[in-house]
């Protein structure tokens, strides 16, 4: 898979935007989680407990996880069994792609709207964190807008492949002939 | 409902939607379908709480410090120790790649950072010594599995938060099998090398002998903290992994002055992707689980499909299990056939009074062998894109090595005490 042409449209233009914002969510907590963890480690093993660590550790879990979500789609680097479709003729591919892309977006677009529910019933709960007595729903935010992210991306990804002609996987990646992938690239 | 549910996942992975989608999709399926009263929030609640609890922080952790690692100097420094002590025996070639493998995956905990980290620099000089292709890859793939049961072992801490089992004794207990499959790859590359009567590489002397160990006493220094701090009780499996992070910016970016402040954000940045494709599927996993257990769908098959119950035979019960996972494996992702099937099969073991961390072990194995076995393993499409090469050439020696890894898992099931000795050992049992 390869990146799309320099020629820059909205569609790009939106996706490279939030691009660069997951992106630095997606460092900053790896990085705070790893700074929070050694600390932890440290203090345990001198008889101090830090329970809120514990909490900013949950939270960081969930923005990585649901900002990841989408970051991961527009990389187009989920974990797919393409095996099958591999096999496929290309047109028949390229609808299947639009087809995967309009269903995947109707899904977390559903699943959006029930996260948005399940965050206000968490605020209206005034359920606070133990340990620093922050409001819980607050922790729950990314899980709305990762979902949101993604459903956006899924949904560009599709009008992409409605609009040109080569097949996408994402709104940033076109398919092409598999190259050398790194570390990154192979995912668990 | 199982027959619904079960509809649509394969049909949603043919297609080859992510692999997420057949989890949440069936899911809000069978919820809308059965459950139509019942709030959706529950399934963004169930999701939640799959990547809530507090020992999947070693996941990122053990995650970053191999991706550290990865772009560093650890791999070809452990790569050359293992050469210059094993590489002029016979079969010496194959033998330091398992070696390098196990070691690899003893301080990175991730099959596929050992696939290209020790395999595709290894891949090439074998191919010149002349060993047959297909063995070579063979090798590369399976050995790169065995990363799977050496601590730390990323599979062993999903399958210990799903099934409440100790993850530090999980790590513990894999140690013997790790090792116990190691021997038995080296025995066959032996054979091999005698039989394609390959020459024997000249032997290092003292000199070389000395200079590679002085190079990697530093990252053997990671078996050392993940291993040694978890089996004398001065670590959890989290802080080995914190600890492992610190370890890996100090010796990476410190003394070997190989990973520079520039890459430290792409290292976060693979980091932060590659968990958050695998902590998705946690998540949909969980509220898949979640469903099929409010439906009493594991209940509903266990006892009346596979006539099961925790009254039935120790081996009847190990081999269904097992067989499950392995079959599992060679379709779908490792990580979601152990988040489905473990809420289905850990509970009926261990009533019948098989060790949690046996069956942990066990488990683990299969999860090593269905993903590195035709036709959809995922060690082979990882193998095709790291080493560039055809399906037909990647799956051509799979085989031997499939028969040893069952064979190994038979030996296990005969003698636990080879996954249960060194546990017993450490956690006093």
């Amino acid at each position: 898979m390869s990146k799309i042409a320099p020629k820059q449209n909205l569609l790009t233009f939106i996706s490279n935007f939030l691009n660069r914002i997951e992106e630095f969510i997606l460092v900053f907590s790896i990085f705070a989680m790893a700074i929070l963890s050694v600390a932890g480690v440290f203090f345990r093993k001198m008889g101090m407990s830090l329970s809120f660590i514990d909490e900013l550790h949950q939270a960081f879990i969930i923005a990585i996880t649901f900002f990841g979500l989408s970051y991961a789609a527009r990389k187009s680097r989920h974990i797919r069994m393409t095996a099958l479709y591999e096999w496929l003729p290309t047109q028949i591919k390229k609808i299947v792609m639009i087809f995967t892309a309009l269903i995947t977006a109707i899904t977390l677009g559903y699943l959006s709207y029930a996260s948005l529910v399940y965050v206000q019933s968490v605020q209206q709960s005034q359920v606070v964190t133990p340990g620093l007595r922050i409001p819980t729903y607050l922790f729950y935010i990314p899980v709305c807008v990762g979902l949101i992210l993604a459903t956006i991306e899924y949904t560009l990804s599709f009008l992409i492949n409605l609009i040109h002609k080569p097949i996408h996987t994402s709104s940033l990646m076109k398919e092409q002939n598999q190259q050398e992938p790194n570390i990154e690239e192979v995912a668990l | 409902m199982a027959t619904l549910l079960f509809v649509i996942m394969i049909c949603l992975l043919i297609f080859g939607f992510p692999m997420m989608m057949p989890l949440l999709a069936s899911t809000l399926i069978g919820f809308k379908t059965y459950y139509p009263a019942m709030p959706d929030q529950f399934i963004i609640q169930q999701m939640i709480y799959g990547i809530k609890p507090a020992a999947l922080v070693a996941v990122p952790m053990f995650i970053l410090a191999a991706d550290i690692m990865t772009r560093g100097q650890t791999a070809n420094r452990l790569l050359d120790l293992v050469s210059v002590f094993f590489g002029h025996l016979k079969g010496g070639l194959p033998i330091t790649s398992a070696i390098s493998c196990t070691l690899f995956g003893a301080v990175s905990g991730s099959t596929q950072a050992t696939v290209v980290a020790i395999g595709k620099p290894l891949r090439p000089k074998l191919l010149q010594a002349g060993y047959p292709e297909g063995f070579t890859n063979g090798l590369l793939i399976n050995a790169s599995d065995i990363a799977l049961l050496i601590p730390p072992s990323i599979g062993m801490i999903f399958y210990g938060v799903v099934s409440g089992t100790s993850i530090g004794e999980l790590f513990i207990a894999g140690i013997g099998p790790g090792v116990l499959i190691l021997f038995l790859f080296s025995a066959y590359c032996v054979w091999v090398d005698h039989k394609c009567k390959i020459k024997k590489a000249p032997k290092a002397n003292w000199t070389q002998k000395k200079s590679a160990l002085k190079k990697s006493i530093l990252p053997l220094g990671f078996p050392l903290i993940i291993i040694g701090g978890i089996y004398s009780g001065l670590f959890s499996p989290t802080e080995a992994a914190a600890v492992s992070v610190l370890y890996a910016l100090i010796l990476e970016m410190i003394i070997f002055r190989h990973v520079s402040f520039k890459d430290l954000y792409d290292i976060g940045r693979s980091t932060g992707m590659i968990t958050a494709v695998v902590f998705i599927l946690v998540a949909a996993g969980a509220c898949f689980s979640w469903l099929i257990s409010f439906a009493q769908i594991p209940q509903d098959l266990i006892l009346n499909n596979l006539q099961l119950s925790a009254s039935s035979n120790v081996y009847y019960i190990l081999a269904i299990t097992l067989v499950c996972f392995f079959v599992g494996c060679m379709f779908v992702d490792p990580l979601v056939v152990i988040l489905i099937l473990t809420p289905i099969f850990h509970p009926i073991a261990t009533s019948a009074g098989i060790d949690p961390v046996l069956i942990g072990t066990l488990v683990t194995l299969q999860v090593a062998i269905g993903s590195a076995t035709p036709p959809f393993g995922c060690d082979i499409f990882t193998a095709i894109a790291v080493f560039k090469r055809p399906y037909l050439k990647i799956i051509s020696g799979i085989g031997p090595f499939v028969l040893i890894l069952i064979l190994s898992t038979i030996l296990i099931v005969l003698f636990p005490q080879i996954a249960l000795f060194l546990r017993d050992l450490a956690f006093n049992k």
